[in-house]
């Protein structure tokens, strides 16, 4: 072994892995050698399981000390081969293992029993490995599909919403399709862009960056899309969110932001089961601006004009000059964003499969619609599929999943909502007797216009993953995960003269924006686990190493000149195609990484992790760089003082961690000196443009996480909490370093000595409120109180950031004009003039800060059961601090429509109204008042709120008359209620463009058998 | 205890394996749409791209740019051509005569500027550590890249008084680098554009007249000598353009700004083909009040009668509640099947006037009544009347004012070098003062080098 020869490069790469399998075989050759498997009278033992009410599945049955296990059956069934000396022993998630000699019995029939400390039993899964709930010593939230499918979402971080501590989610638009944000216990980098966790599909690297072009998407649904809606929620078994050091070292230099595990379903073993799902939901738009009406807005309009001294209308105020009939009200929201959203929603799986080999084929379709008028819909196909095989003797075994899932998205170009909130009241008709548009001879901007645009984006993912594990000698199991995911995004927009009016005499041009974007990796991760238990110590190790490679291509072309609309989706119509952005990158990373877990009696529980990480997004000089953290645990109710006092205190563990991980997400090649292909042309000779000043020498950013943790279980742990704080700070951050304009550029990559920190408390409380045979309840509370602080930022003064931060306070601060009331002279806003030079000025008297990071969020559920019936709700709730409607809305008394509110105003409610004095724009003062007053803390306003997020009834179909029949019929509403102060629509996105989110109701079935 | 010794060894050997030999794999070489400095050096097609997308970005996003925010729009809002009804405070605060030094559209033309400014110095130390290029193409672009540094730095002290001559692409020293002294920029300028003329090549290193030849220098040169006060050699250089035969004279006002006109020195490719020029993008409207900038009425009317530059280079657009005029030189916004309109930065007629200014300077004075005959009788106007020098400068500037208008901000630069700006602009900008000769310098860039200290004075 020694004398082979390693050259540096990719054959020796491949070396390693044919060295492990090497390895492998020449242990298992020694094993056959050393091992020796004493072969007894081994006889064929068959039993059922039960539990109080019937036949229990799935429960595993292992012959003690051995390899040697099976599964029961959907009727409790089992069978396995043991000896008399063996002992077999029965578990189950929820119930109290036991374990039975076997003698000479060759029929056992057991009941097991519940354990109300069913929760130290769950086992979670932390990537890599998985440990059991009750010892892990990093910090771990869960979802399980229970809670995912209660939710009729496409997207699943939109069914993580309030279901977890240190997660925070927020979506963008209400319409299908559209973006998330997701900040796990915080913004890290400065960098906006650099704080996307790590998201891990089944092993396999999901990528959270959109391969679509974002100015493609933007006014279709106020953002990029999201690549999470390519998953199906329906198909996902659990979803992991990793967030302290412990948890995330392992994952190195991508663990920064946080790591999101989703695992997808598998088929169990047993009859083969058909399972079918079918729902329904309508949907509306859930909050609406309240605007004036036609009277309230004429009111404003006639009053703003005789502000301005003007008495005779001019020609184009068409609301009021006796255009447009002052007698028309209509509400926009009603007519534009106002319709009902359709879901369908089809699902049918089946599974099944023996001891050794299960099963799992599952196909959804769905399909949703818009709230606009028109015919725009979502359709989104997927299929998943699981095969799981374990040898005769248990030691090999193979895990293989493929998720393939297609969506189709077809938007107006345009978001309609933004002019629904403008719109005059007494707009008019959007249609004429005939069905066409109506312009009002020329003086109507007809917003169904825009539906002539369309918006289509098509995805198509595909995630696979291999993992081969063999037990090379007891304890030591060799592993292998290869995994391969494919992602491919087609955008295209189009803005056909028919969005324009026909009275229009602007030159207007149709034209095509296409975007397409394919992204491909592969994972090769081989690993090796060793697990040992001594007399004192239990200890488990792993090492691994990963090869991944991604690579990336982008398309971005837009097109003008096209001789007719009808021909507006071929670029070949067109006269002039400019390729916007092609770009072809290539992402290599590589990893060693291990993991070292020690256990003392289950009382002491230390826990080492570790990785060495290389990546092709750093210069050769700081390509490979160590992360690592330690992890502790005390139980302390295992020490003998609890264990001999029937306590109150039912569990117990203290537990921290703190290490070291690092974030990767700034764009590859930055290190490098180039030129790069220019999107211009020049005389016919596409341009080469120098791509950036080059800094070979940066390096990782890093992020040192500590926390402390306390879980505390009472009463058999009917009532259980677990309380954490966190602290993690962020150096060494990759920003653009910013340079003067004489260097030719504005900024250079490079490593700065900036910190970020981000502390918070995490509070769970679960509850088992009551528990009997027919009734139980049991409520969830989960709250975090997270803080975001820049704590140094040397030279922020010089840079660009001057504008933005300040050293002390959080990421998320805007450096506005202090409101200062209106002036009882001018009818102006004021503003505090903080330099005292009698001028508000930009870059002087901004001084007054508002910060929208959250002061606390979290969310509360309750699940109750009675007899076949069950309920369960989540309020989803957020202190936070938002941009409220004045930072949107246009000048009061301008031909804009407003909000009610504004019809408070001066002079008639005095110098503390919500309006300043109405002007046409004609009135400079006024003007200036309302561009400032954006810009300042007035334009911020609690946007917290208490939302009913989620309810579900769910009645399960009596099955006495078969065994294997399952059903339920299940009522859902989702966003139901939103109790807020906001001013504005949507508290959630705060947005005057975007679409709110919508509130749903749902009535679905689920068949089984 | 054998067994697991032989389990350890395996488990350390992979992991010190891994280590030590699989650095390559995270190696990815260079992306396929770049290619490293020194090899874009290697081949003249991609040393001719470089070069080309200096222009292009010319023609993008410059001050020459006939864009919102080039001196074609913005120094015909500062001056007295344009009126302003849009809803852009920047831009309104270059019509109002108060920009700020965070003003972005200032920082924009400071960063754009010298951003083109490294990629010409990149280009000339590409070309002299190049080995593979011949002699002939180094001097080519060599030549046209020293152009385009001296024009810009050009126009930045014309527009920010003194500024950095930037010779290098070394971002430690460009980043800590002060105020080189007013006449050191301007022999900088007279230096690279006299090296220029002597590099470039006689014929245009284009099929069409987009890229910069001997007698593009010579031009800029003539413009250059005019702005120093060097009447002789402004007129030498002006001469030796008029008398070159590959431009000739385009008698038809409406013929001046298409893409054959022979009167056109150097104009800007439009990239795509179809596509026309960014100033009619900029400047044409259809309804009013324009939410474009808009040629004043006082400019307007400001033509005398007969004018045919009143009629084919300025178009009208009416409503009960107003007229307004827009600049209609380049009259193509959209694209056509193939193009008809290239932005122009140098003319022929620009030549003849800076040729009639300095002789006018030189007492020549029947040399520039006939220069000047030249563009008026175009214009369908009579011979001049001005006789005396005094009389023949002020009707030159008069001349230049409607020649020019709404080109790369000529007027500008005139009411400034001839120290009519106070003169002309108190009266009419509510908010002038003597200091707003010169812009300020961006406030970011003073707050990242303070090398460049002093603000200019009055911001």
């Amino acid at each position: 072994m020694k004398n082979l020869s390693f050259n540096k490069g990719r054959p020796s790469c491949l070396c390693i892995f044919i060295l492990a399998i090497l390895l492998s075989s020449q242990i298992y050759a020694a094993k056959l050698t050393f091992g020796s498997y004493t072969k007894q009278s081994q006889h064929q033992i068959t039993g059922t399981v039960t539990d109080a009410t019937g036949p229990l599945s799935s429960v595993t049955v292992i012959v003690k000390g051995t390899t040697t296990n099976t599964v029961t059956d959907e009727k409790g069934n089992f069978s396995i081969t043991a000896n008399s000396t063996d002992i077999l022993v029965f578990s189950f998630i929820g119930y109290a293992p036991r374990e039975i000699q076997v003698g000479s019995q060759t029929s056992i029939n057991i009941v097991l029993i519940e354990d109300s400390t069913q929760l130290k039993e769950v086992t979670i899964n932390a990537g890599y490995y998985s440990v059991k709930e009750k010892e892990r010593t990093g910090s771990i939230a869960k979802i399980k599909s229970a809670d995912l499918d209660k939710q009729p979402v496409n997207n699943p971080l939109a069914a993580m919403q309030g279901r977890m501590s240190g997660v925070n989610i927020t979506q963008n638009t209400g319409l299908p399709g559209g973006g998330f944000n997701i900040q796990i216990r915080g913004i890290n980098s400065i960098r906006g862009d650099g704080n996307d966790p790590l998201y891990i599909v089944n092993g396999v690297p999901y990528s959270s960056q959109s391969l679509g072009d974002p100015t493609v998407s933007a006014s279709a649904i106020s953002g990029v899309t999201n690549p999470l809606n390519n998953l199906n929620p329906s198909d996902i078994e659990s979803i992991e969110v990793l967030k302290d050091a412990d948890a995330t070292a392992i994952y190195g230099s991508r663990g920064a932001n946080g790591v999101v595990l989703i695992t997808t379903k598998k088929g169990k073993s047993g009859e083969t089961r058909f399972n079918f799902n079918a729902f329904t939901t309508v949907g509306k738009v859930a909050q609406k601006m309240n605007l004036m009406n036609t009277s309230q807005y004429l009111a404003m309009r006639a009053e703003a004009f005789a502000n301005d001294g003007i008495t005779e209308y001019p020609e184009d105020a068409y609301d009021i000059n006796g255009t447009w009939d002052s007698n028309r009200n209509t509400d926009w929201q009603k007519e534009l964003i106002g319709g009902t959203s359709y879901i369908q929603n089809f699902q049918a799986s089946v599974s099944g499969g023996n001891a050794n080999t299960q099963f799992l084929l599952s196909g959804t379709y769905r399909k949703e619609t818009t709230v606009f008028p028109g015919d725009f819909h979502y359709g989104k196909g997927s299929v998943n599929s699981n095969i799981t095989h374990q040898s005769d003797d248990k030691r090999f075994t193979l895990n293989f999943s493929a998720s393939y899932s297609g969506d189709k998205n077809t938007l107006p170009g345009r978001d309609l909502t933004s002019r629904a909130y403008t719109l005059a009241p007494n707009a008019p008709e959007l249609y004429n007797s005939d069905g066409s548009l109506n312009w009002e001879n020329g003086t109507f901007n007809n917003p169904l216009a825009f539906l002539n645009g369309r918006y289509l984006t098509a995805n198509q993912n595909l995630i696979a993953n291999v993992l081969l594990s063999y037990n090379v000698l007891p304890g030591l199991e060799a592993k292998a995960s290869i995994g391969y995911n494919d992602t491919r995004i087609t955008q295209n927009v189009t803005s056909p003269l028919s969005i324009y009016s026909p009275f229009d005499t602007n030159e207007h041009e149709s034209s095509l924006f296409v975007a397409s974007g394919t992204g491909r990796s592969y994972i090769f991760e081989p690993q090796l686990n060793y697990r040992k238990e001594l007399d004192d110590i239990e200890i488990n190790f792993l090492v691994g190493t990963t090869f991944q490679s991604q690579k990336t291509t982008k398309l971005a072309q837009s097109a003008f000149g096209f001789a007719s609309d009808a021909l507006i989706n071929s670029l070949a119509a067109a006269t002039t195609v400019t390729v916007l952005n092609h770009e072809v990158t290539e992402y290599n990373y590589n990893a060693l990484f291990g993991r070292l877990n020690m256990n003392w009696h289950k009382k002491y529980i230390v826990n080492l992790t570790g990785r060495r990480d290389g990546s092709s997004r750093f210069g050769p000089d700081n390509r490979f760089a160590n992360f690592g953290a330690a992890g502790a645990a005390w139980l302390f109710t295992n020490e003998g003082i609890f264990k001999q006092h029937n306590s109150i205190l039912s569990f117990g563990k203290l537990r921290g961690s703190y290490g070291i991980t690092g974030n990767d997400q700034i764009g590859d090649y930055q290190y490098l000196d180039t030129y790069q292909v220019s999107p211009y042309l020049y005389d016919g000779v596409v341009g080469l443009l120098p791509s950036r000043l080059y800094n070979p020498d940066f390096g990782w950013e890093t992020n040192k996480k500590l926390e402390l943790a306390l879980e505390l279980g009472f009463l058999k742990d009917n009532i259980f909490l677990s309380a954490a704080w966190f602290r993690n700070r962020s150096s060494n951050q990759l920003v653009g370093v910013p340079l003067p304009g004489t260097t030719g550029f504005s900024s250079i990559q490079s490593n700065f000595d900036a910190t970020v920190e981000n502390t918070g408390v995490e509070v769970e409380l679960r509850t088992t409120n009551v528990k009997s045979k027919d009734f139980s309840w049991t409520t969830t509370v989960n709250l975090t109180v997270p803080k975001n602080k820049l704590v140094s930022f040397p030279g922020l003064e010089g840079s660009t950031y001057a504008n933005q931060l300040i050293v002390g306070e959080s990421l998320f601060i805007k450096k506005v004009f202090n409101y200062a009331g209106i002036n009882p002279e001018t009818g102006a806003y004021t503003f505090q003039d903080f330099n005292g030079d009698g001028q508000i000025t930009y870059e002087d008297d901004r001084q007054a800060i508002v910060d929208t990071s959250p002061e606390y969020y979290g969310g509360l559920s309750n699940q109750l059961t009675y007899k076949n019936w069950s309920l369960d709700f989540l309020f989803q709730f957020v202190k936070q601090l938002g941009r409220n409607y004045l930072y949107t809305s246009a000048l009061p008394g301008s031909f804009v429509n407003q909000p009610v509110d504004m019809g408070n105003h001066f002079p008639q409610d005095g110098t503390n109204a919500v309006s300043q004095q109405y002007t046409t724009g004609q009135n400079g003062t006024l003007l200036e008042g309302h561009y400032n007053l954006i810009d300042s803390n007035a334009a911020f306003s609690d946007a917290s709120f208490v939302r009913l997020k989620n309810l579900t009834l769910v009645y399960a179909i009596p099955s006495t008359w078969s065994k294997t029949f399952t059903g339920k019929i299940y009522v859902q509403g989702q966003n139901l209620l939103t109790l807020t102060d906001f001013r504005g629509a949507d508290p959630e996105n705060q947005s005057a463009s975007a679409l709110p989110s919508l509130r749903q109701f749902t009535l679905g079935i689920q068949l089984g058998f | 205890m054998k067994t697991r010794f032989n389990i350890i060894q395996p488990i350390i050997w992979t992991a010190l394996l891994t280590l030590s030999a699989c650095e390559s794999f995270t190696e990815v070489g260079t992306p396929q749409s770049q290619l490293t400095t020194p090899a874009v050096f290697e081949s003249i097609n991609t040393a001719d791209a470089a070069m080309g997308d200096i222009y292009a970005r010319l023609r993008e996003d410059s001050m020459v740019a006939g864009t919102l925010n080039g001196l074609s729009s913005l120094l015909s809002n500062y001056s007295d051509e344009m009126q302003y009804t849009g809803s852009s405070i920047e831009i309104m605060q270059f019509n109002n005569h108060t920009i700020t030094p965070s003003n972005s559209l200032i920082t924009g033309l400071w960063n754009s500027t010298y951003s083109q400014i490294y990629a010409a110095n990149l280009m000339l130390e590409g070309l002299q550590n190049s080995t593979a290029l011949t002699d002939n193409e180094k001097a080519r672009l060599s030549g046209e890249a020293l152009f385009i540094r001296g024009y810009l730095h050009f126009y930045l002290i014309n527009i920010f008084g003194d500024v950095p001559y930037i010779t290098t692409t070394d971002y430690v020293a460009n980043s800590v680098t002060s105020k080189t002294p007013h006449e050191q920029v301007w022999q900088n300028i007279i230096a690279d554009l006299t090296q220029a003329e002597t590099l470039l090549p006689v014929e245009y290193p284009s099929q069409e007249k987009v890229r910069v030849n001997k007698a593009v220098a010579a031009a800029f040169l003539a413009r250059i000598y005019l702005y120093r006060e060097d009447w002789a050699n402004a007129a030498a250089k002006a001469t030796a353009v008029i008398d070159n035969p590959n431009y000739i004279w385009v008698d038809d006002t409406s013929q001046e700004f298409l893409r054959e006109s022979t009167a056109t020195i150097w104009a800007l490719h439009p990239g795509t083909p179809g596509l026309n020029t960014k100033d009619a993008r900029t400047f044409i409207f259809s309804s009013g009040p324009p939410s474009k900038p808009s040629l004043a009425a006082s400019f307007v009317t400001g033509f005398e009668s007969g004018d045919l530059r009143r009629t084919q280079w300025v178009r009208t657009v009416s409503n009960s509640s107003g007229s307004w005029y827009s600049s209609y030189k380049y009259k193509k916004p959209l694209g056509t099947a193939s193009s008809e309109e290239y932005t122009i930065l140098f003319r022929l007629a620009e030549q003849y006037l800076i040729r009639a200014e300095a002789n006018a300077h030189l007492s020549n004075i029947s040399d520039c009544q006939a220069d000047l005959n030249k563009i008026r009788n175009r214009a369908g106007l009579s011979n001049t009347t001005a006789s005396t020098e005094t009389e023949l400068l002020e009707a030159i500037a008069k001349e230049r004012r409607f020649e020019f208008f709404t080109e790369q901000g000529h007027r500008w630069f005139d009411l400034k070098r001839t120290g009519k700006a106070t003169e002309v602009l108190s009266p009419i900008k509510s908010g002038w003062e003597d200091t707003q000769i010169i812009l300020p310098l961006p406030q970011s860039e003073l707050l990242l080098n303070g090398n460049l200290l002093p603000q200019n004075p009055g911001y």
